[in-house]
């Protein structure tokens, strides 16, 4: 008897090509378009963002201004681009503060518990219940309106939530059961934390970091557009819009101006963290 | 979402404050119109909440006084043709050797209690200035105020004065009071009641608005019987409000002036005051010691540029006068004037360099054998500017373009206006933006420029007895010849000297509904415009 080797063979299955979500396609475009504003945007533009020409104040488009000037005859274009740089520079200064204090605070409250955890949480609670905008407006108030003091403000005021969230995160990946697994296994506390806890934070940090991102830009703006942000005649976008509040009648069109980049950038920074947050997302995944 | 709100929140605040003054009754309504009462005159105005009260005493600023003059007449004001009349007064004489000022009240004239203002009134009145802080510098040389009858009052002064009439009508901050309210409550001030001036404050809610009602003991009654006065500060929300006619009078940006005027939707009332817009500086030490830096800076500011970016093209400018030419002391002085923009930064480059500030790299200005600074030390000065004066900030930035052309290296500072003036007092800035009014040559050169004047430390800072000395002759003069003399020779010096460098003038700006008539000049003037205007 001889055995029958059945080969079965399948044709090769064509690539499945998983295409791109709509709103991630958008969201990477626009959030494109905001990276080269802020990276080569002066560059491009080419134009000094603080030369005042008083004769070509409030010019229209042209091929000189591509989004006309301003009420100093500056042109706007470079000042958004220039404005850009200042917003970019807050918000990632404030996010990057923020995340500095909230993780290793989040880390040992959720690690540890006990008294450092009630100590810790409820001073975050104390924080979490003044408005953050508020405490944000407390620095500056204290402090005096700067970038500095701006990406303090808001870094300051950002932590407490971001706190929370780490430590909840903490706790909950403190108790699942390979983190005993590793404790049974003699790993000390440090390496658990490094190579177990800080790994299974890495999507939520990443995620909340882009959040965070865009909450800080629309801040900023209000900070600026309150006279509390970047100072003129240093532009950014939020003071862009302060500047142009006192034309908004006669000149709508500079506050317009002024507006569209912040609503571009917090909307590409929403579809990109929503489409992190799929990615991410291991349930949805599974 | 909470980030999401609160660019909303952004929107929503701007329509609110476009809005402002647009909620209540419609402004200047006839009341009662389509029944048998009368109709009642009223109008709405919208200004800045008076937040340094009403105490004429203690609140110096515009925001106060304009409903101070509406609460408080003086004993003198000036006329539609900026003569100076009697308010209360009906006359006064002065003594032949100037220091003795009768004046002598209206018979009619009464608190809006229905009490007649009396002589006591009045000296209760001038005695509570001299200790207050608003009135004391301006009312120095006042030694005595006696009673003589019920209706008339005899002033004694230490020092002849040509101008005192002129002072006890300053707007606001001279109004006569009532003894007998006043020492009835101590919290008087929070709600004035019983007023000599031409309305009396009916109601005041706090961040909102308050009420003004006709007094029916004023002299001449105006013929606009009640004014809502909305708090608001938003030029812009100004000018909607104008334009959608719930609001009657109120300042407005110049922007939005000109576009108003262009569609006729508006009055736009500007009138040409001495209101000098100014750089005040450190004198006391480099870079600003030294009369040629002031003299560079004096070239490099292009006032043109200033005027047209910041006030739309209103105003006036100088090239080395403070005087507007109106004023009988007034001879122009053009030091700082050139024929083109290249010869006046070449003059202010060749008297830095002159001054030991010469150009480096990049042209950079940098010490070089100054009294006071390290060699090499770069010309950089932080220009502080009151941040709720959208015209200041952009002043300064123009001035950051001018000198960046000489060299000098300018860091705009946007300062806490609570603090402003008290810091430029203590002399905490080397170079700082500037802004006050003035009735005439007399009260600017007592005033801003002797030791003992009102506002000196704000100003010039000068404490220099030879121009106390000419100051005090020239209000001793008994001839405004012999006093005009002076004035012209105080105004030469200053445009050599520069103990603040004036550059031009902000022209009060009053938009005014179409209704309004016969209101004439603007607000901060006096309330006697107002008593004058009719609601048609």
């Amino acid at each position: 008897m001889t055995a029958k080797t059945m080969v079965v063979t399948t044709a090769p299955k064509a690539a499945v090509r998983r295409r791109m979500p709509l709103r991630t396609a958008i969201g990477s475009g626009l959030g494109l378009l905001v990276v080269l504003t802020v990276a080569i945007g002066p560059w491009v533009i080419g134009k000094d963002p603080y030369a005042i020409d008083i004769a070509n104040r409030f010019a229209g488009p042209s091929a000189e201004h591509w989004l006309g000037t301003d009420e100093l005859g500056r042109d706007v274009a470079s000042r958004i681009a220039s404005g850009a740089r200042a917003t970019a520079l807050i918000a990632l200064g404030a996010v990057g503060i923020a995340t500095a204090v909230a993780i290793p605070l989040g880390l040992l409250t959720g690690f540890l518990g006990g008294w450092v955890d009630l100590v810790v949480t409820r001073v975050v609670d104390l924080f979490l219940a003044i408005p953050s905008l508020l405490v944000a407006i407390g620095v500056v108030g204290v402090f005096g309106a700067s970038v500095t003091t701006t990406v303090l403000a808001l870094g300051l005021s950002y932590w407490p939530f971001y706190t929370r969230l780490i430590r909840s995160a903490v706790v909950g990946i403190r108790s699942r059961a390979y983190i005993d697994a590793a404790r049974v296994l003699g790993a000390s506390r440090w390496r658990v934390i490094r190579t177990e806890i800080l790994t299974g934070l890495a999507p939520l940090v990443l995620l909340q970091t882009t959040v965070l991102l865009g909450f800080a830009v629309l801040d900023e703006a209000a900070l600026g557009f309150l006279g509390l942000g970047v100072q003129p005649p240093q532009a950014s976008w939020g003071s862009r819009l302060a500047e142009s509040r006192e034309f908004i009648l006669a000149q709508p069109e500079l506050a317009l101006v002024a507006g569209v980049p912040i609503v571009v950038a917090v909307f590409a920074v929403n579809l990109l963290s929503d489409a992190l947050r799929d990615r991410l997302d291991a349930r949805r995944i599974s | 979402m909470r980030r999401t709100t609160t660019l909303f929140g952004v929107s929503v605040l701007v329509g609110a404050s476009a809005l402002a003054g647009c909620g209540g009754s419609r402004s200047g309504s006839e009341s009662g119109a389509g029944n048998s009462a009368p109709a009642v005159a009223e109008i709405t105005m919208l200004q800045p909440e008076p937040s340094q009260g009403l105490d004429p005493n203690l609140a110096a600023s515009d925001a106060s006084r304009i409903p101070m003059a509406m609460m408080y007449e003086t004993l003198t004001e000036r006329d539609a043709s900026g003569k100076l009349i009697g308010a209360l007064a009906e006359k006064w004489e002065s003594s032949p050797d100037g220091k003795t000022y009768t004046f002598t009240l209206r018979d009619k004239a009464a608190f809006s209690d229905g009490t007649p203002i009396t002589a006591e009134d009045v000296k209760f009145s001038f005695d509570r200035m001299k200790a207050g802080e608003v009135m004391k510098g301006l009312l120095s040389t006042l030694t005595g105020v006696e009673v003589v009858d019920p209706k008339t009052i005899r002033f004694t002064l230490a020092k002849p004065s040509s101008v005192f009439p002129e002072t006890v009508g300053r707007p606001g901050s001279a109004g006569i009071l009532s003894k007998k309210a006043v020492e009835a409550k101590s919290d008087y001030f929070v709600q004035p009641t019983a007023t000599s001036g031409p309305w009396q404050l009916t109601s005041y809610i706090p961040k909102g608005s308050a009420t003004f009602e006709v007094n029916p003991g004023y002299p001449t009654p105006p013929k606009i019987a009640k004014i809502k006065y909305t708090f608001s500060e938003d030029p812009a929300g100004h000018a909607a409000a104008l334009e959608s006619g719930s609001g009657d009078i109120a300042n407005i940006g110049y922007v939005d002036a000109e576009r108003l005027k262009a569609g006729g939707v508006v009055q736009v009332l500007q009138s040409d005051a001495l209101a000098p817009l100014f750089w005040g500086w450190d004198r006391s030490k480099p870079p600003f010691s030294d009369k040629k830096v002031r003299q560079a800076i004096a070239f490099a500011v292009d006032r043109e540029s200033r005027q047209t970016a910041c006030w739309s093209g209103t105003g006036g400018i100088t090239y080395g006068n403070i005087l507007r030419p109106w004023d009988p002391n007034y001879t122009e002085i053009n030091a700082y004037r050139t024929a083109s923009r290249q010869e006046s930064v070449a003059k202010a480059k060749a008297l830095l360099t002159e001054a030991g500030w010469v150009e480096g790299a990049a042209g950079a200005r940098t010490a070089k054998g100054v009294s006071g600074m390290a060699d090499g030390a770069p010309f950089k000065v932080t220009v502080p500017y009151e941040s709720n004066w959208p015209a200041a900030g952009c002043h300064v930035q123009v001035l950051q373009q001018n000198l960046k052309e000489i060299g000098v290296e300018v860091t705009p500072e946007k300062y806490d206006p609570a603090a402003y003036w008290g810091d430029a007092a203590k002399g905490k800035f080397a170079m700082y933006h500037g802004g006050a009014g003035a009735s005439g040559s007399a009260d600017l050169y007592q005033n801003w420029f002797h030791s003992k004047g009102s506002l000196t430390a704000l100003t010039t800072h000068l404490d220099d007895k030879s121009i106390d000395a000419k100051i005090d002759d020239a209000l001793a003069a008994t001839s405004p010849e012999g006093a005009g003399a002076i004035f012209k020779e105080l105004e030469q010096w200053q445009a050599d000297e520069l103990p603040m460098l004036v550059i031009g003038y902000q022209w009060p700006q009053v938009a005014v509904g179409k209704r309004v008539k016969n209101f004439t000049a603007p607000l901060d003037a006096d309330s006697a415009n107002l008593v004058r205007a009719e609601v048609g």
